[in-house]
């Protein structure tokens, strides 16, 4: 079909005629502003072809302007088949339907099925539910698309989805099987889920075949292992009886008596033959005692006669020692006693010598005491005398009262005078008086001697004789300096008469003499304090001591005193005296001291030799009687035999022994101990033995009996039996799942396959523009003609996750495919886009208007915009609204 | 006067049949006591001397109390002398099931040899030569004693054995248990009652196996009878008859399937098995190419007559189904379901497939699913 002219009146908001004429087999934008009713213009196309011309109620009612009451027009004129149609419809008022064809004219309800059957649409039994109501517009609701609704995918009507789909077998063939096949495809999915899990585990029966096979083959072992253990205890039997038996045939119990009784003989021999040889043992034992005792005997006669012997020598050694000690002792005594007379001598002479130097002594004494008072005395006189120059000297002294500070002072005074008289002077007038022949002058009382100079200082009146009186004040202010001179002068006289004398010469004088008074008394101090440093009150008190002295050792000494030379010479010759004494006493003590020392050793010596002498003396008169009485007893010679006979007697024991052991050597007593010890053993060895294998027969024979009444044997059977049907089951479950499996995944692949190859004609037109878009991407579409996904780098996006813009694009280039398919198999349909490529950018937008022209050059496209510019380069006619209103209005008019 | 003994052998009471199993198998073991009631009966109804079993009365040593009890209430229909010998399945082993009858009430009619000692019977008419495996396997001819055994003279002797006759057997299993060739007439034996071969089978004119009463296995070696021997005097030729007492048969069958007549022939042979079709154990071995539709009827033949037998087991190793293009377009002509069977068919044809044992499987399924589905249409 192709759209070749549109008329629209009162419809909605196109009120006012509009006619678009002339539209092209192609590519054509209707470009209108906004709200100058482009989306009406869709609205009022769908209504003339799909809309029932008598509907009533709201939905009639909204097709007509706002608030007015006015007949909606559309007229449409379109070819189909090379053929041209005119279609008109008119709404609510004198409703009216006409459709002319090549055949002729047609009116209301004909018009429309006629309509219906061109298109191949199935008409609404009723009114549409609203203008989105798409099921009633066969191909062409899918190729006219509102505005802002193409992003949202194809949504195909169920008449446009036929038509592909038809359009699609006509090109493919059969491959999906229709419902049949899906009949068979679910049927065996099902039998699969009996049998497998999703994953492909087994369930249900088979699950539980696989279980009795395992229960069935652990029951099965279980009475496998219980038969083993029946046949193990059976052999166990066979073997205890077995041996039972060989026991029994071999006489083993009485054999094994037998031996043990041989080798007890055996052991009582050997019994014997030990007895003979410990007593032969001990015989020999008692024969090496009596020899010994024999021996030790005539050995101790022996030790006696020699220890007698000894003792002799000894005695007679220690008796000749004590004689030469005795004799030493006596010598030694006799010596002391002459070295302590000597020294009783010299003790005397000592005591002598220490009472003539006691008296030299206090001769001494007497003299030094006189020697001293007389000194003291001297020296006492001495100081007096000094003592006497210096009161005299501080008398002197004294009476001078001139002291350095008056001097001082006087001359300061001196000074005040010197400095007034001299300030006095510097004032002074010098007044030269030449007197006139006669005339006479006089200055107070005194004239004046014409020619004379006089030099005033004060108020000074000249008294010219009868001519004048001169009244000289010189200096003006004179009278202070002379005031000040005369005090000073009054001052200096003062201090002089209070000192007593004339001038500062004889202050200094006076002062000198002073100082020399006070050097002699310090001078005679120092004589003073040579002789008497302690005062001369104590040098007498001294003095006085030593006459009390000097008085008490001239009454010791009974006379007067000597010299202090004489004295001191005597007493020193009496201590030499002395000394010499003290000596020669000392010499002799030391002698007698010795000389009693080595007395004391000789006495000692002495008596101890003594005491050994006589106690060996004793000790061998009594081993001489010991001796003399045991010979008495028994004689030397009788000891001597015994010794011999104790030794034979001993060769003798020695030799019975030897044979006694001898005999049990021979006799092998370790072989016939162990025989014995084996003998035993093996006896209760069988003995046990016997004993434990009738216990095990009876406990094993018990054991089979019980166990044998167990029936394992059949139910070992059965349960094969068992094992074999389940394994039979399990096999046949297993072979039915792997069939079923091999089935349903053979199928899956084969459905996917059919599909893929029942798209593939769609899939084809699609690539041709979307590799224009979106070069190397691949769009997936399923069965039901609706967009699934994009394929882009390996991966498969969600259709609904993808970006606005580019499901509207892929949406539109889907339906440009299908437009292309239907046209090709004799359905073209125009695509109709109002506003369908808003979400693109510049270089999408491009594109997108580069694959419009391309499907352009078979299928007309009519795109509503109200971007003029975009579509600029596009080359396709642009048709304004605004210029179709107006030569609507123009024809209008014209047909007026 | 002579005699007249039963000979018998091989019972294997207790015995499990697991290589049939489900229900037949209860049956078959059920029915190997009710085998000897019906021994006993004719024994009676024939007046015979003795019933002589030669070993394996019992399947094993190791069976159940009741098993045991089971067998003693079995042999009360039969009021004559038992004698009864252990085989390899119940050598005479310590505590063996011969020692717990023993231990209980063992009836004074029945004889349990548990050694070489003869026993006389009727009235010293006849005296019998036992002897007793005390193992699974014997290496010895543990007949051999019986030579140095003498029997009153006027009593005929009569061996009882369990074993293998050497170099005598058609197909020589085992090297165990040995027994003579000659024995008959190194002991002097009027008659020598062997067990252990399940058919009956004669060795010489003294010397026979009677073979198993209840035949347990799909072997043509004519089991299910029981001999009736009668011997004149001592030295005197016995004389057989062969008394059948089976409850089952058992049937190996085979047949070439390749178009619908085949299955119409092998519907006829199974017909001809004969009334009662439960008395039925049977094998079927089938063999030839077929397409899905006749596989599908095969199997439904199967089922049928697995139905009315007692047992019926196939081998189906040697049928080969190729699923034809007119099965496949049965179930579908194009759509991917075709696909997938074209796919499944390409499998089956390739033996080195990893997939290829179940491609059939697949495509028999799906012929399944599909004529369910006509079926349910």
């Amino acid at each position: 079909m192709i759209i070749r002219q549109i008329e629209v009146r009162n419809f909605k908001k196109l009120v006012e005629p509009l006619v678009i004429e002339s539209l092209p087999d192609g590519l054509a934008i209707l470009v209108g502003e906004n709200e100058e009713g482009k989306s009406t213009l869709l609205q009022a196309i769908r209504s003339c072809f799909f809309d029932k011309h008598n509907m009533t109620g709201e939905r009639a009612q909204s097709l007509q302007p706002y608030n007015s009451s006015v007949r909606p027009e559309v007229r449409v004129e379109f070819q189909l088949n090379g053929q041209s149609y005119k279609l008109f419809k008119a709404f609510c008022h004198k409703p009216q339907a006409e459709l002319i064809t090549p055949a002729g004219r047609m009116a209301d309800a004909a018009a429309e099925e006629e309509l219906a059957r061109l298109l191949r649409f199935t008409p609404a039994q009723r009114v549409r539910r609203d203008a989105s109501d798409r099921e009633h517009e066969g191909i062409f609701g899918m190729f006219w698309v509102e505005q802002g609704k193409s992003f949202t995918g194809l949504n195909p009507t169920a008449d446009g989805r036929s038509s592909i789909q038809h359009a699609l077998q006509q090109e493919v063939g059969d491959v999906l099987g229709g419902r049949r096949g899906k009949k068979i495809s679910d049927e065996v999915a099902k039998r699969r889920t009996e049998l497998l899990t999703a994953g492909g585990k087994p369930r249900g029966e088979y699950a539980k075949a696989i279980e009795a096979v395992q229960k069935a083959k652990h029951e099965l072992a279980g009475a496998e292992a219980s038969i083993a253990e029946y046949e193990s205890k059976l052999q166990d039997l066979e073997r205890a009886r077995a041996r039972q038996k060989r026991y029994e045939s071999e006489h083993a119990p009485e054999q094994a008596e037998g031996r043990l009784n041989s080798a007890r003989q055996a052991a009582t021999r050997i019994a014997k033959l030990r007895q003979t040889v410990t007593q032969a043992a001990s015989a020999l034992e008692t024969a090496h005692a009596e020899q010994q005792l024999a021996a030790n005997r005539s050995q101790q006669r022996a030790r006696l006669v020699q220890e007698a012997e000894k003792g002799k020598r000894e005695v007679e050694e220690l008796k000749s020692g004590w004689d030469a000690k005795h004799r030493f002792l006596a010598e030694v005594r006799q010596r002391l006693e002459s070295e302590e007379k000597v020294l009783r001598d010299k003790i005397q002479r000592l005591e002598q010598a220490d009472a003539a130097l006691a008296a030299a002594s206090v001769a001494e004494q007497l003299a030094r005491s006189q020697f001293e008072l007389d000194n003291l005395l001297a020296q006492g006189h001495k100081a007096l005398q000094a003592k006497g120059k210096v009161e005299k000297a501080r008398e002197a002294a004294a009476a001078i009262r001139i002291e350095k500070k008056d001097i001082s002072r006087l001359k300061h005074l001196q000074e005040s005078v010197t400095k007034a008289q001299t300030e006095l002077n510097a004032l002074a007038t010098n007044v030269r008086i030449d007197l006139d022949n006669g005339v006479k002058a006089r200055i107070g009382r005194a004239a004046v001697v014409s020619g004379s100079e006089y030099r005033l200082m004060e108020t000074t009146t000249i008294e010219i004789a009868d001519l004048a009186k001169v009244k000289i004040m010189p200096g003006g202010e004179i009278g202070n300096p002379r005031a000040e001179l005369a005090k000073a002068q009054e001052k200096l006289k003062t201090e002089l008469a209070q000192l007593g004398v004339s001038g500062l010469a004889e202050a200094d004088a006076r002062l000198e003499e002073r100082q020399n008074q006070l050097t002699e008394a310090k001078s005679a101090e120092s004589i003073v304090e040579a002789h008497a440093p302690d005062g001369i009150d104590t040098l007498q008190v001294r003095i006085a001591e030593i006459r009390g002295e000097l008085q008490r050792l001239t009454e010791l000494a009974g006379g007067k005193p000597k010299p202090l030379k004489e004295a001191a010479t005597a007493v020193a010759d009496a201590k030499r005296t002395r000394d010499a004494a003290e000596q020669e006493r000392m010499a002799a003590e030391k002698r007698a001291k010795v000389t009693s020392e080595e007395f004391s050793a000789a006495r000692t010596a002495e008596a101890g030799a003594n005491a050994g002498y006589q106690a060996d003396a004793q000790r061998l008169r009594e081993s001489e009687e010991r001796l003399t009485n045991e010979r008495a007893q028994v004689p030397d010679a009788e000891l001597h035999k015994a010794v011999i006979a104790a030794s034979d007697r001993v060769t003798s024991a020695e030799q019975t022994a030897a044979a006694a052991n001898k005999e049990l050597e021979d006799a092998d007593p370790e072989s016939v101990d162990l025989e014995l010890r084996v003998a035993e053993d093996a006896l209760n060895q069988l003995r046990k033995e016997m004993g434990d294998l009738a216990e095990r027969v009876i406990r094993r024979e018990s054991e089979l009996r019980v166990t044998g009444a167990q029936g394992l044997g059949e139910r070992k059977q059965q349960l094969e039996a068992e094992v074999e049907s389940a394994k039979t089951a399990l096999a046949s479950f297993e072979r039915q799942a792997k069939t079923i499996e091999l089935l349903y995944s053979v199928l899956v692949e084969a459905e996917r396959t059919a599909k893929e190859t029942y798209l593939a004609p769609v899939s084809q037109r699609v690539q041709s523009y979307l590799k224009l878009l979106l070069p190397g991407a691949e769009l997936r579409l399923n069965e039901d003609m609706e967009i699934v996904g994009l394929r882009r780098d390996q991966v498969v996006e969600d259709f609904q996750l993808l970006s606005l813009g580019t499901r509207e694009q892929l949406a539109v280039l889907t339906r440009l495919a299908f437009a292309d398919l239907l046209r090709e198999k004799g359905q073209p349909a125009p695509v109709l886009l109002d506003d369908a490529i808003v979400y693109a950018d510049d270089e999408r937008f491009k594109r997108m208007v580069h694959i419009l022209r391309k499907a352009a050059e078979k299928t007309q496209i009519l795109v509503f915009t109200c971007h003029e510019r975009d579509y600029e380069g596009s080359g396709a006619p642009l048709i304004r609204l605004a210029d179709c209103r107006m030569r609507a209005g123009a024809s209008s008019a014209a047909d007026a | 006067m002579g005699i007249t003994v039963f000979h018998t052998a091989d019972w294997q009471i207790g015995k499990a049949f697991g290589g049939i199993g489900g229900d037949a198998a209860v049956l078959l073991r059920a029915q190997r006591l009710k085998t000897v009631q019906r021994i006993a009966q004719e024994a009676t109804v024939r007046g015979a001397d003795a019933v002589l079993v030669a070993g394996d009365v019992f399947e094993t040593n190791l069976v159940t109390n009741e098993t045991m009890y089971g067998l003693l209430h079995a042999l009360e229909g039969f009021k004559g002398p038992w004698v009864l010998v252990p085989g390899n399945h119940d050598p005479a082993t310590p505590e063996s099931v011969w020692h717990r009858i023993e231990s209980v009430e063992r009836p004074e009619n029945v004889h349990i040899a548990l050694d070489t000692a003869p026993i006389e019977l009727a009235d010293g008419r006849l005296a019998v030569l036992p002897v007793a495996l005390q193992r699974k396997h014997e290496f010895e001819d543990l007949t051999a004693a019986w030579d140095g055994i003498s029997t009153p003279a006027g009593a005929v002797r009569v061996g009882l054995a369990h074993g293998t006759v050497e170099g005598r057997l058609p197909a020589q299993s085992e090297a165990t248990n040995p027994i003579a060739a000659d024995r008959e007439v190194r002991a002097r034996l009027d008659y020598l009652a062997l067990g252990d071969w399940h058919g009956t089978y004669q060795i010489s004119e003294h010397t026979w196996y009677s073979g198993t009463p209840e035949p347990d296995r799909f072997k043509d070696n004519a089991p299910g009878n029981v001999l009736v021997v009668k011997i004149a005097g001592p030295g005197a030729k016995p004389e057989i008859e062969r008394l059948c007492v089976a409850a089952y048969t058992w049937h190996s069958l085979e047949a070439e399937l390749t178009t619908s007549e085949d299955l119409t022939v092998l519907d006829a042979k199974f017909t001809a098995l004969g009334e009662p079709f439960d008395r039925h154990i049977v094998t079927v071995a089938l063999r030839g190419v077929v397409d899905l539709g006749m596989r599908e009827q095969i199997d439904r033949l199967l089922s049928k007559w697995r139905g009315r037998f007692t047992s019926l087991g196939e081998d189906i190793s040697g049928l080969l189904a190729q699923p034809t293009d007119a099965d496949l377009d049965r179930i579908d002509t194009a759509g991917f379901v075709r696909a997938a069977m074209e796919q499944l068919r390409a499998i089956h044809g390739d033996p080195s497939a990893p997939h290829q044992p179940y491609a059939l499987g697949a495509l028999r399924l799906l012929y399944q699913i599909h004529t369910a589905g006509a079926d349910t249409r």
